[in-house]
């Protein structure tokens, strides 16, 4: 009975500890229309575009950025790797920017990945961030993958 | 006999087995199909109600003609020997933004702020509400044309675009209650007037540059006693250095206050963020000349501050320097500061701050201060 109840322990663990993994392991694509002729952007660029330092894309087209909530895993994790800040510090630094009439360009914080790409399928300047298994669903058409961050 | 009657039963069995199995097997296909059927239903369902969620998220944003309130409060307790002060309970702010998207390039913003525990009334017959009571005061209230993402034009009330601390001192965003001491002595803490701001990125760096006009100093509000107008400007670069962030700029204000003084303020401010540790310091001078009177006195200020972050924890320490009038070091006063944040979250902040204020004229007799405060972000923010 106590060698049962240990292995179902065990067993649970285990599941969490691979469903965790799974989860940290699953990679980050940047996502963009697919009318939007830029074809690869990096991690300074992106640092740009979501502190409010690049408006415009190259050909002139004011880019609209997206967001997810701050407490969602796949932000923290597209903060973690692109600015090497948690996801609350950057909250704090639009917090502060919006009440100083300082933000130019504030991105939109929208509920999950699904709606980010469907938003982004939708507008021409428009700019997120989901993960690649939700990337490789499928779901939504008229997207392109620009970058995938490691 | 007996052969054939086995024969014929087994074949009347095998018969109605044969039968039978088809009538078995077609409910459980059936059953399959009706289970495959909802299953496409079901995803049809889902789709069209994420789609549904997803036009009602869009119809939210499209419209925005609804007006957004936010805002901040902080409360803290002092504990100080500075003579003639009880240690004290003090509601230091409560600021209401409010804000609205008029048209796609059109919108207004304004914060009212409730300062120092404001109390529209006192038991005190000669209490003010600024003296004893608090203030109630506009602290920005703008309309705002963005032709482009990278040009604004506003006009109304903004806060004085100069350095750093003037703009970014909101308390659940800074780590220290007090303000360093330069500040809203050199440059007004906000500006009547029009203001025009560019974004551009030139050589890797991200450039903000902000020029206004305004009643300047001593003339917020709309009795400007100045015989002209103030014009001042800010300039901020912004450039990474490897994954770090390097911010440096200049400001400056030339202006009439309504003494009839006229004044040529100047600050340099300097930011560096290397990972968790964060510098940022500036610099602010004036230059001070009396209408008709031949000479002329500078005041000056600065600090440097020191920031790490260890998780939820902040550290910080502040050096702080300000001289109302340059002719004389008696004038000199210091700030020795350090902190202590803790973040409950983005828009949650617990902070423990010690203050040694020390002057250089002996008549002013130095003191301490330890500020424990509360800091909350409200709203959509």
């Amino acid at each position: 009975m106590i060698k049962a109840g240990a292995r179902l322990i065990a067993t649970v663990l285990l599941c969490l500890t691979v469903a965790g993994s799974a989860y940290a392991s699953d990679l980050i694509v940047i996502i963009v229309n697919e009318k939007n002729p830029t074809t690869v952007i990096g991690k300074e660029e992106l640092r740009k575009i979501y502190e409010d330092r690049m408006l415009k894309w190259a050909d002139g087209t004011p880019i609209t950025v997206y967001d997810l909530a701050i407490n969602d895993p796949v932000r923290e994790s597209f903060y973690q790797t692109v600015f090497d800040t948690p996801s609350e510090k950057m909250a704090e630094m639009w917090a502060h920017l919006k009440i100083t009439n300082q933000a130019k360009n504030p991105p939109i914080n929208v509920k999950n990945e699904y709606r980010i790409m469907k938003m982004v399928s939708m507008e021409e300047g428009a700019i997120g961030y989901v993960s690649l298994s939700s990337a490789k669903s499928g779901e939504i058409q008229g997207l392109k993958v620009i970058a995938t961050l490691q | 006999m007996f052969i054939r009657g086995f024969l014929t039963i087994f074949a009347a069995v095998a018969l109605l087995i044969a039968f039978q199995r088809p009538s078995v097997a077609e409910p459980l296909d059936q059953l399959y199909q009706d289970v495959e059927t909802l299953k496409k239903e079901n995803e049809l369902l889902q789709d069209r109600l994420k789609n549904l969620e997803v036009q009602n998220e869009e119809d939210s944003f499209t419209e925005k003609k609804k007006v957004t309130i936010s805002g901040y409060s902080d409360i803290e307790y002092d504990f100080t020997n500075q003579p003639g002060v009880n240690d004290h309970f003090s509601l230091n702010h409560l600021s209401l933004f409010f804000s609205e998207k008029l048209l796609k390039e059109w919108s207004l913003f304004s914060e009212v702020e409730f300062s120092g525990g404001t109390g529209i009334q006192s038991n005190t017959a000669s209490d003010t509400v600024a003296a004893s009571q608090g203030g109630i005061s506009v602290e920005q209230m703008l309309i705002k044309y963005r032709p482009a993402p990278e040009l604004e034009f506003a006009l109304g009330r903004f806060l004085t675009p100069a350095g750093l601390w003037l703009i970014y001192h909101y308390p659940p965003f800074v780590p220290t209650q007090q303000q360093p001491l330069f500040l809203q002595n050199i440059f007004p803490g906000f500006s009547d007037g029009l203001k025009l701001d560019y974004t551009f990125n030139a050589f890797d760096s991200t450039v903000d540059a902000q020029v206004y006009v305004s009643n300047g100093s001593g003339n917020p509000g709309s009795i400007a006693r100045n015989s002209g107008k103030s014009i001042g400007g800010r300039l901020d670069l912004t450039t990474d250095i490897s994954d770090n962030r390097l911010e440096y700029g200049a400001s400056f204000l030339s202006a009439t206050d309504s003494t009839g003084m006229y004044q040529n303020s100047y600050l340099a401010h300097l930011k560096f963020n290397l990972r968790a540790l964060g510098l940022q310091t500036e610099y602010a001078a004036r230059q001070n000349m009396a209408l008709g009177a031949s000479s002329n006195f500078w005041d000056a200020g600065y600090y440097a501050q020191g920031t790490y972050d260890i998780n939820k924890w902040t550290l910080a320490a502040r050096w702080d320097w300000y001289n109302s009038d340059m002719q004389t070091a008696l004038n000199d006063q210091y700030v020795y500061t350090g902190a202590v944040n803790y973040h409950f979250s983005h828009s949650l902040v617990g902070k423990v701050e010690f203050d040694q204020y020390n002057f250089s004229n002996p008549s002013m007799g130095n003191y301490y201060a330890t500020i424990v405060s509360l800091a909350v972000a409200l709203g959509d923010l």
